[in-house]
């Protein structure tokens, strides 16, 4: 008997599939990603700007971003959407990019 | 710059998750990467951050935002308001309007018909006769004003279907509705009070008695038809 794929694998999947619906412009999709995945994002932002304020700013910026960008998170690229760490990965980018412009500013 | 040992730990804290994910600039990256060969507090910081993000730790404990970022992002992306939630049977007008009392002096008449001298006085008592939409009384709740219990009486055949229950429920003017707990089966019965009737009953105006599965609501909440309602009589 085949071993169950481990939870975060599942997971992964069922973001890849909000992902994939958010990218077809689903605000009920995405307002199910954000339910599911901001408050990790949201801890990882703390830890990293170590700031509230900046976090909160950031997370916003994240978000807008992936409703923009949702439909280029596809098996083209590198990174296929299939662990909860490469969406953690995915959302930081999008901070990190905000992070940057801002400090650019 | 004398950083304290607690800020000098966040800063690596920060430094090694955004390793971890790949969000360095290069130059940065292969810094850290040289530092953490002999820095065994570096190596180790990345390495947590490695174990939670591949999931085989326990992922850091999420912060749930403020609820101000959602509606923040909503209104940047200009999605609508979400549609307002359909009324729910309590709340419309036509409940109220439809609650023509029995009068006085019928739930006078009916606690002495129905329920005898040996119960509650009826000049202390607090009288529902609940109705189905055909104003036909079916259910008769009656207390004394002092008492702990509900007795409630069926005085017209009230079929129920297996798996299911009747829920009574005290609807307080401008609230949500209370339950005051499931009907008892029997053609009479008695619904325990969290208080003397009189004191439960203070801002009731009306009761109301809903379909719901065995056992009753499972969310505090009606989730079935409203069945029967009735105004609450209070003969004193």
């Amino acid at each position: 008997m085949a071993s169950p794929a481990p939870p975060h694998a599942n997971r992964g999947t069922a973001l890849a599939g909000l992902l994939g619906r958010t990218a077809l412009a689903d605000q009920a999709a995405f307002g199910e990603l954000y339910r599911q995945t901001s408050a990790v994002l949201h801890a990882v932002a703390l830890r990293i700007t170590r700031d509230r304020g900046t976090a909160e700013e950031l997370l916003q910026e994240a978000y807008v971003g992936i409703w923009h960008h949702a439909g280029t998170y596809d098996a083209a690229k590198s990174q296929p959407l299939g662990t909860v760490k490469s969406w953690i990965r995915r959302g930081l980018e999008r901070l990190k990019r905000c992070l940057d412009r801002s400090a650019a500013a | 710059m004398n950083l304290s040992h607690r800020d000098r730990s966040a800063r690596l804290d920060a430094l090694a998750a955004q390793y971890a994910l790949g969000t360095l600039s290069p130059r940065a990256r292969s810094r850290m990467a040289r530092i953490a060969r002999t820095d065994a507090v570096v190596a180790r910081a990345i390495g947590a951050w490695e174990m939670r993000l591949s999931g085989l730790a326990e992922a850091i404990p999420g912060v749930t935002p403020s609820p101000r970022i959602w509606q923040g992002i909503r209104s940047r992306l200009g999605f609508a308001e979400p549609a307002p939630r359909r009324t729910p049977w309590w709340a419309s007008l036509g409940l109220w309007r439809g609650l023509t009392l029995a009068g006085f002096a019928v739930a006078f008449a009916l606690v002495v018909t129905l329920f005898g001298p040996r119960a509650e006085r009826p000049d202390e008592a607090i009288v529902v006769v609940l109705a189905g939409p055909d104003a036909k009384p079916v259910l008769v709740a009656s207390a004394d004003r002092g008492g702990r219990y509900l007795t409630v009486k069926a005085v017209a055949p009230v079929a129920l279907a297996a798996g299911r229950a009747l829920e009574l429920w005290a609807l307080p003017e401008g609230k949500d509705p209370r339950s005051l707990g499931l009907i008892p089966a029997s053609e009479i019965g008695r619904v325990a009070l969290a208080a003397p009737a009189g004191i439960v009953f203070q801002n009731i105006p009306a009761l109301a008695v809903s379909l719901e599965p065995a056992g009753g609501s499972p969310t505090g909440k009606p989730t079935g038809a409203v069945l029967f309602s009735g105004g609450v009589q209070k003969l004193y």
